[in-house]
């Protein structure tokens, strides 16, 4: 009976020491975020923000966006009218000699 | 200028996914993140459609409202970036985003994410422009370079198209009136409001 009972108190010593063991590997897995205190008022963004983009550098950029403008004359519309007859040696201005669509 | 804004004209994409691929290798992006998807709609019932997906720099940016350490910002063009070293990769501005644009880089036993990444519009990050630590965190900066983002520079058929928001939806309006009909630009209206 007393043995029975001191293997008991034996296993619940044994559970916490495991229990203060995983607790130590947790604590030192977190190495990175101790000492860190994470903002949590809500609000605007506080932080460092992009220097932004000179007049130059925007210019350049719009300069960008209108390259992705079609060439003129590929909107054509596309009708038996505009289209080659079968054989024939005539192309739509703008397009590949040999291109047919 | 205007707002910097994507435009995915759905009835050009052909699904070849350079922009996928463009994307990964000028930021080096790593393995098993995508800032940039293609996605197909209505597959292999009539009316299919492809469309390139990323974070779409929204006017009204959820991402921004939801961030409990406000990381978030936008730049004066308009374009939203957050700041890594204050996320604490929470998750939240994965479900608010309509896009699924947010990644987290890790995925730990104990449920830990990693700081998030997503799309930058190619504009890098708040470090100083051009460094190794803004390429390292963000990616390349080429709108700093008076560059567009790679994605829409080389779309072989111009399908995804970046730029000051009036510009570009002057160019899509040029196309629905040459060809007749319009695609709906996908996720234009969910960005940045009804009109286009």
């Amino acid at each position: 009976m007393a043995g029975e009972r001191h293997n008991t108190s034996l296993s619940r010593w044994r559970g916490r020491g495991i229990t203060c063991l995983l607790a130590l590997v947790l604590l030192t897995g977190c190495d990175g975020e101790v000492g860190r205190s994470p903002p949590l008022q809500k609000g605007a963004h506080r932080g460092p923000v992009d220097p932004g983009i000179s007049a130059e550098t925007r210019q350049a950029l719009a300069l960008r966006i209108q390259g992705q403008r079609d060439p003129v004359g590929l909107h054509q519309p596309l009708n038996p009218a505009s289209l080659p007859a079968e054989g024939a040696d005539a192309t739509v201005d703008g397009r590949i000699a040999t291109q047919r669509f | 200028m205007a707002r910097m804004k994507f435009l995915c004209d759905s009835e050009r994409c052909i699904e070849c996914n350079a922009c996928v691929t463009a994307c990964k290798n000028e930021h080096e992006v790593p393995w098993g993140i995508n800032r940039r998807r293609v996605v197909t709609l209505n597959d292999g019932k009539p009316g299919e459609r492809s469309i390139s997906v990323a974070c779409m720099h929204c006017s009204d940016a959820p991402c921004m409202a939801v961030c409990p350490v406000d990381c978030f910002y936008q730049t004066a063009e308009g374009i939203v970036l957050h700041n890594k070293d204050q996320c604490i990769g929470c998750g939240y501005c994965f479900f608010a985003c309509p896009f699924g644009a947010p990644q987290y880089p890790e995925g730990t036993n104990f449920g830990g994410r990693g700081k998030m990444d997503k799309c930058t519009f190619c504009a890098g990050g708040p470090e100083v422009h051009g460094s190794e630590a803004e390429f390292k965190k963000y990616g390349r900066n080429r709108i700093a370079e008076g560059k567009l983002p790679l994605c829409a520079e080389m779309c072989a058929t111009k399908s995804l198209l970046a730029g000051d928001g009036d510009k570009v939806s002057a160019i899509y309006r040029e196309r629905v009136t040459a060809r007749g009909f319009g695609s709906g630009a996908p996720g234009w209206s969910t960005a940045y409001g009804p009109k286009i």
